[in-house]
């Protein structure tokens, strides 16, 4: 009788050869991968599945579909891992092709987000500006900020523009390097610091009236 | 420029410490001074405390078993491409693909009911689905025994490499065993 799984691990007890690919950091999980062990790939896969679907949802607002990019993501990651440059940051790679997948998802469909803050819109791409002070006439009561204080700021960064919107999850969400963010984005350096800023100031000023 | 103005401009760089020493204190002494530009800091800081705070998705259960079944078409592909290029007649009895999908893993049963598969390979292995559901030890032990049972009908097996991708000790059993056949067995 064939037993084919029988023959599969390298190292005797598959628990511990799992154990063991826990240890390897993200380079050493592909090299791992590509020099044979294809448990290697599954250890990635739980690495990054969350945090995956986490940014893909906060860039694109579809639950159901940022579940459907992540796994094309990782589709696309076992494809082609052959090929990966292994001098580069795997985690920046990954980041990479979700970002894409997730800017073609919002480019191919027509969003029709809640509009809560319609004063704002034009002025995205201008420069950082302070914020007004308060005023009482729009301010919502305590009772209202504190119960919707976390929808309300998950409503905001939906607001933003695309490219406000992926930057600034990328920085702090994710925790990314500016350099990073330009490498996921393709942006360049300069672009990725003043997209931030201006994202920063946009929230700031859609948030502000819920804060203080 | 005033100072308000260069505080904003440049307040992305000091938030992410990506200042010149002197610029940075520079920008202190400004937050010190300035009320408004004090209340921006406020606003950005709570208000990126909190997106930070909010609830983590959780992938959905056949999250794993999904992909899986990716992974396996893929590497389907994949060796029906190579097989395609060794000779040409295997293309024509590759792809038998035999393959248990444990716990109600529709889209895989939904699979086979379209005839993608050998009928003989799927009625054999239909009666594993419920037994893997119920199985909790290891699940390469449980995908041994059918995968002898997909040899004693005359199927050439060929490991495919992700058996244990996603397999939880602890969680449900996800595991999807796959094979394919290299050779013509099923097809006489
Ligand atoms: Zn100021």
């Amino acid at each position: 009788m064939m037993d084919v799984f029988a023959r599969a691990p390298k190292a005797a007890d598959p628990a511990s050869a799992r154990s063991a690919l826990k240890q390897l950091d993200d380079s050493g999980l592909v090299a791992a991968y590509l020099d044979g062990e294809k448990r290697a790939f599954g250890e990635l896969v739980e690495r990054y599945q969350t945090r995956l679907l986490n940014f893909v949802y906060r860039t694109t607002g579809d639950r159901e579909r940022a579940e459907d990019l992540v796994q094309e993501t990782f589709i696309r990651v076992y494809r082609h891992l052959h090929r990966f440059d292994q001098s580069k940051k795997f985690s920046t790679w990954i980041y990479t092709i979700a970002s894409n997948l997730a800017k073609n998802e919002l480019r191919n469909r027509s969003r029709n987000p809640l509009v809560l803050f319609q004063t704002i819109k034009k002025n995205w791409d201008a420069d950082a500006r302070p914020l007004e002070w308060e005023d009482n006439t729009y301010r919502p009561d305590d009772l209202f900020r504190k119960r919707h204080l976390k929808s309300m700021v998950e409503n905001t960064v939906d607001q933003l523009p695309e490219h406000h919107r992926t930057v600034f999850i990328l920085r702090e969400m994710e925790g990314k390097t500016y350099e990073e963010i330009a490498d996921i984005t393709g942006a360049n350096l300069g672009t990725v610091k003043s997209r931030l800023n201006r994202a920063r100031n946009n929230f700031a000023q859609l948030i502000a009236p819920l804060l203080d | 420029m005033t100072s308000c103005e260069r505080f904003l401009a440049g307040y992305s760089a000091f938030r992410d410490d990506a200042l010149p020493w002197e610029e940075r204190v520079e920008m202190e002494v400004h937050l010190d001074e300035c009320p408004s530009c004090a209340r921006y800091d406020r606003v950005v800081s709570r208000g990126a405390d909190v997106f930070r705070e909010l609830p983590q998705l959780e992938l959905s259960e056949d999250f794993a078993a999904r992909l899986q079944h990716r992974i396996y078409t893929e590497d389907l592909e994949a060796a029906r491409a190579r097989n395609a290029s060794r000779s040409a007649t295997a293309l024509a009895t590759m792809g038998v693909a035999a393959a248990i999908a444990a716990a109600a893993w529709v889209p895989l049963v939904r699979y086979y009911a379209d005839g993608e598969a050998p009928r003989q390979a799927a009625a054999s292995t239909v009666p594993f689905a419920a037994r893997l559901a119920a199985w909790d030890g290891p699940a390469h032990r449980e995908a041994g025994r059918v995968t002898s049972q997909l040899v004693r009908l005359g199927v050439a097996v060929t490991e495919l490499p992700y058996h244990d991708l996603v397999f939880k000790k602890d969680g449900p059993l996800v595991a999807t065993v796959a094979a394919y056949t290299e050779g013509d067995v099923l097809a006489r």
